[in-house]
């Protein structure tokens, strides 16, 4: 009696093989296709997107406008683009960063822009106001919240993404 | 908002809502004055671009008018000026660093013509940051007043 591998036989063992081979070549082809096919979503994924702002010993609870510069591609035109965000910490040290862009007609409003109103954001083009947390007052032309921007606290930094509308 | 087809469209059916034009006025020049003249260019096109950016939802940034010999300069400035009043641009700023135009009668904001590309990206991003607060505030107060 032999040992057990000599129970593989010539013909199974090149069945083996062959499937082997063939499966590795087969492999190599569909695998390159595979991720041309999924490329859009593996490059959303990519949260890479955040840009690093501030660093997080520096926000209080007084908002402060920083300005950033983030990759923008329009179709195929790739451009930097100049970006601001009100950056301050609520009542409960949660970190809120508000987009500037009035969302009546697109200016951007300033905090305290109102010397007469110093804890509101003001729209200097036409007088619409908001609360500190970006709520719009009604009465005043905006019809929708400041948006905030989607952030990360990473290393004691703080990293801003894309501003989110609010509803 | 831009001098762009979409922007003017805009600009049209929103027009009590867009009445500003900010219009940058610069002087032209070919000979060794021209480097000073760029500089100065620059500086301008660069808090007109961020007045732009601040205040897209009342202003229109016209495109550049430049000049050759500051008389010329004023006179396309006043035609220019009465023209977009009578269409309704109630508001309407230059920005210029030739302060020889203080000797005419246009709303004018002068900005000093400084060389932006000799100093590091931090000191001229507040520096257009400075001068673009001070078109804004005038523009602000002009608004507060009517």
């Amino acid at each position: 009696m032999a040992q057990k591998g000599s129970k593989v036989t010539r013909r199974q063992f090149l069945t083996y093989t062959l499937t082997g081979v063939g499966g590795f070549m087969a492999a190599t082809l569909i695998s390159p296709m595979v991720n041309f096919a999924i490329d859009p979503v593996l490059k959303r994924s990519d949260a890479g997107d955040k840009v690093r702002v501030m660093s997080l010993d520096d926000i209080t609870t007084e908002p402060q406008r920083v300005d950033f510069k983030k990759q923008t591609q329009d179709a195929w035109y790739e451009f930097e683009e100049t970006l601001s965000a009100w950056v301050f910490k609520d009542e409960s040290g949660e970190i809120i960063a508000l987009s500037p862009i009035c969302t009546h007609l697109g200016c951007q409003v300033g905090y305290g822009g109102d010397p007469t109103r110093p804890t509101e954001f003001f729209c200097p083009c036409h007088f619409g106001r908001y609360t500190k947390d970006g709520t719009n007052i009604p009465g005043t032309p905006p019809t929708a919240p400041l948006a905030r921007y989607e952030k990360e606290e990473k290393d004691g930094f703080l990293y801003l993404g894309s501003p989110v509308t609010q509803l | 908002m831009r001098f762009d087809s979409i922007d003017a469209r805009k600009s049209l059916t929103e027009r009590q809502y867009v009445d500003t034009l900010v219009i940058p006025l610069v002087e032209l020049a070919f000979d060794e004055e021209m480097v000073r003249k760029a500089e100065g260019n620059e500086v301008i096109q660069a808090v007109a671009l961020e007045t732009e950016r601040q205040l897209s939802g009342r202003t229109m940034l016209c495109p550049t008018l430049s000049y050759v010999e500051v008389e010329a300069g004023a006179t396309l400035a006043e035609t220019v000026l009465e023209k977009a009043t009578v269409s309704g641009f109630s508001h309407v700023l230059f920005i210029s660093s030739d302060v020889r135009f203080k000797a005419f009668d246009l709303p004018i904001i002068f900005v000093p013509p400084l060389a932006l590309k000799g100093m590091s990206g931090e000191q001229s991003h507040t520096m257009v940051q400075n001068f673009a607060t001070q078109v804004i505030t005038e523009l602000s107060t002009r608004w507060m007043a009517t």
